[in-house]
């Protein structure tokens, strides 16, 4: 054994770079780092990016790997040439889809092409019933002279779903088996290995993605997994899930699809750790980019997740971090669209490149950012800690030219502004007041390089008073993943009514669950005793098709069978009364899909604040537009590292970082936590709360 | 309209208030799917939700079925007629179903409610959904041979669910009494209560923002915009006439009665004039459909002609200048002509009159859409053992247009309706599916093909069990080819008998009984084809024989293609010179091709 190491290190890949943070577990400092990707050599730069860095991989506790190799190879469709294999008279499934579509007055509408063609999507005589019982037993001859055909055709993946398979997986095992025998070195994906949820094109599609990804995947996170114990690193690689917890490389080589979701997961995980260590339980987290605004949920201290999402117009199955994401950030453009006669801001935006018109580099379009010069939100000479200089007067140009010469340009920042913060507000409300739950009990958690531009404004707008800026809030996303817990998640869809009759069925059918979840865990080293086990069950009112997940107390499940009779129908009742506002207590209720996660707790990282010993004092002023008052002349700026622990900031005044401004408006005011976190209180007089 | 100048109003509050509202209605949408008991609402989203105006114009919708959407505005106004602004009060809900006065069949039913600020009536919210059940002849609705309204179900004309906030136990009760399916009715149409109420306060929380009167002027500005918009876009286009219409199998109870539908557009400078001038009288069977729905139709169509990606507003509902035929007729039907088959006429209009613009604007529209299908088995006698309904309109083709094969598994023209999947029907009803795949046979060839049809054949499990199918259009298809495209071809129905037996039926099925074993085979219409299908790349056509799409035959024959097996299984090559020498034939043949015609 080497000596004990005291690092944890996240690398996150993206579309074009690679992020690492470095993080010394023993008083919570962290080194940031980049390099460039490009997806022919992205091996060889992750590495070099890693020898950069000040300490050997052999010194590392942890490594935490966020990837996008699997959404890149599905959005661009360049994964493996991939097979499908289905119940007989199924074969179609794959691209007939549900049909439906939010574009609903557009004649030309296509659907996603199905990843896999026609004549590589092969049938199989076999038939299970709803309740699992076998209509039609396998043909195995028959799969055989299949899997021939598709020798012949070389393909790369095979994919196998089979009608009811959630029900009864004999006949998946049996051919994904067969294929694995015949077919050395060909990724072979069986729905009931990822997936026991019912609806079958949507489990074909979520089994055909990881198929399709997973030859491309493994191979790189093989190459990776080499590499770094070349160099040294002696445990394990923990790869980014979907859900926020991690898995490790065995199991993401298998899985890719559960990968998915991943990129936006580190921020929201920690938010979660941020809501464990402030004791704070109701957090709206809100990433704030160039170009995206991507809101999450910690709701009675756990991740708001969701069953099932979208890529790319594909649907995928699976436990993935419930997130909205709206077109609004620095980028996006302002333009005054003629089929509303009104200011639009986003969804489109001018990216990195040529960025916004007071970037300079040619960009001639209005931006939010623009807007935000002309305010004085953002001070020309102190960009990015004056690493950058903007153009002010490219800015106004831009503004008046596009949005009207005989505007007042300070209404039209000002407006452009307020919608921006608008549609941001808007997702936040998705989140929360569309599901029957008052943002004003939330916290606001704002981080990404505008975190701090945008925080309190859009707070203000919700009825929000509390807003939380983490320390360096632009590599925050990157610090969560560090906070990771190693996650297995069970699943099993059948439908039982809630009474005395079927309660122990059901208490068994959660036992078999939780047995599966934590035994995948106890695969991967971790001790039986150190698992969490947590359950949900997907509820709805008997004749009812939609379901609402509702948490399983593990008490109610321990005994006898009365205590689940007695509180699951309740606890779902009430669920659905929050959300939709009706719902009768005494009605019969029918679980349809039972839930399990078994997590295996990583030490959460310390984090120290800095703190000056001083009370800060203003490094500049400057003259600032809030919408409340209009034009303030000499607002204050702060170092926010100047800040001592007892400042009590009041607002109109400026907290600058080199990665992020925080703007403290007026009736606002900012001091840090023990943590270093900076946080904006808004305080409502009387006049204000009863109007609101 | 209005006359708000542009300089008068506040474009950032109009942007605000605009997405405010169009928020309310994505709201109002996601309430009514998550909390509704039928399916043909929570899975196939047979509904549409508004955000209307105190005078009933629309300022919102969200996805649906754009024909809900397009009709709410009228159904509020005849509320508004019949009770008078003075009779409409804070707390109060209404329902309203009746054909005459909403123009969609009578399952279709609105519930809405007028949404009152500061005392004052600003706005009403609401939705329309079809229903499991209205009562009537036929269970589910969709009745095919009816020949009065009467027979069809339970009529309501703007009566008061709620009154001043007060449940109108009566009228539930009514409902309840006259429902097959009350448990699913009263759920579904508590959910539409949820639906408004929600609406309802987000307007409420609009206008404690901006008050009332701003909110009403920053709408009224937006709805004139986007009709300066559209008539800019219309102008765009060169004047002319379109003429198109289509002619029905039969009325559903007169096999002599074939009656057809006209329609010609003109456009000229920034107007469109919509005639139905010219369309048969008023129908003895229940293809009939209410003036209001036909006017949502043309509107839906112009809307997807014109700006097919953004939300509807009033503008949108009332570009068309629409000229109806002196008498009643299958377009304005009066009481009490049978309705509730309507759905053919509206999608025929549709698809005839978007493909007809193929003419003035080739790069905004697509050949011929499927006409519409429903299937139907179920089991409501009174000694059925477990009574059940399975009724789900079925997915079809869509056109083709340059550069596209057409979509397939597409729900008539428009609209965010998605099928039930396998997997949940055969648990919920007593059916099993066979097979679900396409009907490839049924794409019209073109250069670019027309999508396919669907084929899904559900097996009858229980004993007691009937079928209906509801289908239209099959001896003069909707689904028209463009520019030597073919035409799709339309639905048709196989029952499979337990003694093996196959019966081919392309017309219409009344609630016939069916035994235990018998399989109901659907195979619904494909789209039309763009362009000649001797056009198509040879190599395409090579890997659509590989697919099976398209038979080796129908590659010789119709595509022009020569192929020869290639070396992998399953595959084909392009016998080049071949190719060339069928082809050189096939212009020959196109110069007398068949053109559709149906004798308008």
């Amino acid at each position: 054994m080497s000596a004990p190491a005291h690092h944890r290190l996240a690398v996150d890949v993206g579309g074009t770079f690679i992020d690492y943070i470095l993080l010394d577990e023993r008083d919570g400092s962290v080194v940031i780092d980049k390099q460039p990707a490009t997806a022919s050599a992205l091996a060889d730069e992750f590495v070099r990016g890693l020898q950069r860095l000040p300490v050997a991989p052999s010194e590392l506790s942890m490594f935490i790997h966020g990837t996008t190799v699997a959404l890149n190879t599905l959005v661009q469709e360049r994964g493996a040439k991939t097979a499908l294999l289905t119940t007989a008279g199924f074969r179609d499934v794959l691209e007939l889809g549900r049909a439906g579509r939010p574009a609903i007055y557009d004649l030309r509408y296509q659907p996603a092409e199905p990843l896999v063609p026609r004549y590589l999507r092969r049938e199989v005589t076999e038939r299970t019933a709803p309740d699992g019982s076998v209509l039609i037993p396998l043909d195995l001859d028959a799969v055989r002279t299949e899997v021939e055909f598709l020798a012949a055709h070389g393909v790369e993946a095979v994919a196998i779903c089979f009608l009811h398979s959630y029900a009864n997986p004999a006949h998946e095992a049996a051919v994904a088996e067969l294929v694995r025998t015949m077919l050395p070195g060909v990724s072979v994906s069986a729905s009931s290995e990822l997936v026991r949820e019912w609806r079958e094109y949507e489990r074909t599609a979520t089994t055909v993605a990881n198929a399709y990804t997973q030859p491309l995947f493994s191979r790189y996170a093989a190459t990776i997994d080499a590499r770094v114990s070349e160099l040294g690193y002696e445990h394990g690689i923990a790869f980014m899930r979907s859900n926020g917890g991690v898995m490790t490389i065995a199991a993401a080589g298998g899985r890719p699809v559960e990968t998915l979701g991943s990129g936006p997961a580190g921020g929201v995980i920690g938010a979660h750790a941020l809501s464990q260590r402030t004791g704070i339980r109701n957090i709206v987290c809100a990433d704030v980019g160039g170009t995206t605004y991507d809101v999450a949920l910690i709701q009675d201290g756990e991740i708001v997740e969701r069953s099932h999402t979208d890529i790319a117009g594909r649907p995928v199955m699976g436990s993935v971090i419930d997130i909205v994401s709206v077109g609004a950030g620095g980028g996006s453009i302002a333009s005054i669209d003629p089929t509303s006669g009104s200011l639009r801001v986003g969804p489109e935006s001018v990216g990195a490149s040529p960025g916004p018109a007071a970037f300079g580099l040619g960009g001639e379009l209005p931006t939010v950012t623009d807007a935000q010069v002309v305010l004085g939100l953002l001070d020309p000479d102190r960009f990015l800690g004056g690493r950058m200089k903007l153009d002010r007067e490219r800015a106004e140009t831009a503004l008046s030219k596009h949005l009207g010469e005989h505007r007042d340009l300070t209404h039209l920042a000002g407006g452009v502004m307020a919608i921006a913060q608008a549609n941001m507000a808007n997702a936040i409300r998705i989140m929360t007041t569309q599901r029957g739950l008052d943002p004003r009990g939330f916290a606001m958690l704002s981080f990404g390089g505008g975190g701090g531009l945008f925080a309190a404004g859009v707070a203000e707008e919700l009825g929000i008073t509390s807003v939380l800026v983490p320390q360096a809030a632009a590599g925050f996303s990157a610090w969560g993943m560090l906070t990771a817990d190693y996650r297995e998640d069970a699943t099993l869809t059948r439908v039982y009514d809630v009474d005395a009759t079927s309660a122990p069925d059901l208490r068994d059918a959660f036992a078999g669950l939780a047995e599966q979840a934590r035994a995948s865990l106890v695969a991967y080293g971790f001790a039986p005793d150190a698992l969490q086990t947590a359950f949900s069950a997907d509820v709805r009112f008997r004749g009812q098709d939609h379901t609402i997940t509702t948490p399983v107390e593990p008490s109610w499940l321990d005994g006898g069978a009365a205590d689940l009779v007695a509180h699951l129908p309740g606890a779902f009742a009430a669920r659905h009364r929050q959300r939709y506002g009706h719902g009768e207590d005494g009605a019969a209720v029918q679980v349809v899909t039972l839930r399990c996660r078994a997590i295996a707790p990583v030490t959460s990282p310390r984090t120290v604040g800095v703190f000056a010993d001083t009370p800060a004092q203003p490094v500049a002023h400057r003259r600032i537009w809030f919408p409340a008052t209009g034009w303030v002349e000499q607002v204050p700026v702060y170092e926010r590292e100047q800040m001592s622990a007892d400042d009590v900031l009041a607002g109109p005044c400026v907290l600058d970082e080199w990665t992020t401004t925080v703007i403290v408006p007026p009736g606002w005011t900012a001091a840090l936590d023990e943590h270093g976190t900076a946080v904006l209180t808004h305080k409502q007089d009387d006049d204000e709360k009863a109007g609101a | 309209m209005n006359q708000h100048s542009r300089e008068s109003v506040d474009i950032v509050k109009a942007e605000i208030t605009r997405n405010a509202l169009q928020s309310a209605a994505v709201e109002m949408n996601t309430t009514l799917v998550r909390s509704a008991y039928n399916p043909l609402i929570f899975d196939v989203k047979d509904f549409g939700v508004g955000v209307m105006s105190a005078d009933g114009d629309l300022w919102a919708d969200a996805p649906g079925l754009p024909v809900f959407t397009g009709v709410l505005p009228a159904s509020v106004k005849s509320g508004l007629a019949k009770w008078g602004p003075d009779g409409i009060h804070d707390g109060d809900v209404f329902v309203v179903n009746s054909p005459y006065l909403n123009g969609t069949h009578i399952s279709d039913t609105a519930v809405y409610m007028p949404v009152f600020h500061g005392g004052r009536l600003v706005a009403f919210t609401g939705s329309m959904a079809h229903w499991a059940d209205v009562g009537g002849m036929s269970p589910g609705g969709w009745t095919v041979n009816s020949t009065e309204i009467y027979q069809e179900g339970i009529a309501f004309t703007h009566q008061r669910l709620l009154r001043r906030g007060e449940v109108n136990e009566d009228v539930f009760d009514l409902i309840a009494e006259n429902m097959r399916v009350p448990h699913t009715v009263m759920g579904d149409l508590w959910a539409q209560i949820a639906t408004a109420r929600t609406g309802a306060e987000r307007v409420q929380q609009l206008c404690d923002r901006y008050g009332a009167d701003e909110v009403e002027a920053l709408m009224a500005h937006v709805i004139a915009s986007t009709e300066r918009a559209l008539r800019r876009e219309v102008a765009a286009m060169p004047d002319g006439v379109l003429e198109t219409g289509f002619r029905f199998d039969f009325s559903g109870v007169d096999r002599e009665e074939v009656p057809l539908v006209r329609i010609r557009t003109t456009i000229s400078g920034d107007r469109v004039e919509v005639s139905f001038e010219g369309t048969s009288k008023q129908s003895s069977g229940p293809i009939n459909a209410g003036e209001q729905a036909v006017r949502a139709t043309v509107a839906e169509a112009l809307k997807g002609v014109l700006d097919p990606l953004g939300t509807a507003n009033q503008a949108h509902l009332e570009l068309a200048d629409i000229i109806w035929p002196s008498t009643p007729s299958l377009v304005n039907p009066v009481k009490p002509a049978p309705c509730d088959s309507y759905g053919y006429l509206m999608t025929g209009v549709i698809e005839t009159m978007q493909q007809s613009f193929a003419e003035v604007a080739p790069d905004r529209v697509r050949a011929g859409g499927y006409q519409m299908v429903s299937t139907y088995v179920m089991s409501t006698r009174g000694d059925a053992e477990d009574a059940y309904v399975f009724a789900e309109p079925v997915q079809g083709g869509h056109g083709a247009f340059p550069g596209h094969d057409g979509a397939c598994m597409m729900f008539v023209t428009d609209g965010d309706c998605s099928n039930t999947p396998v997997e949940v029907l055969e648990l919920r009803f007593p059916v099993r599916c066979d097979a679900f795949a396409l009907e490839t046979a049924h794409s019209g060839a073109g250069e670019f093909r027309g999508g396919a049809g669907v084929r899904r054949d559900l097996r009858v499990l229980q004993t007691g069990s009937m079928t209906k199918t509801a289908s239209e259009s099959t001896v003069d298809p909707i689904a028209l080819g463009v520019r030597g495209g073919l035409t799709g071809a339309p639905t048709h129905v196989e029952l499979v008998h337990p003694d093996g037996t196959l019966e081919r039926v392309s017309e219409r099925i009344v609630d016939r009984p069916v035994a235990v074993g018998t399989v109901v085979r659907q195979r619904t219409g494909g789209g039309g084809g763009f362009g000649a299908p001797a056009a198509r790349d040879p190599q395409r056509v090579a890997c659509d024989v590989r697919d099976e799409r398209v038979t080796l035959e129908q590659a010789r024959d119709l595509y022009r293609v020569a192929l020869v097996p290639g070396t992998l299984p399953g595959t084909w090559d392009v016998d080049a010179e071949a190719t060339a020498e069928l082809r050189a034939s096939a212009r020959v043949h196109s110069a007398s091709a068949r053109e559709r015609s149906t004798g308008i």
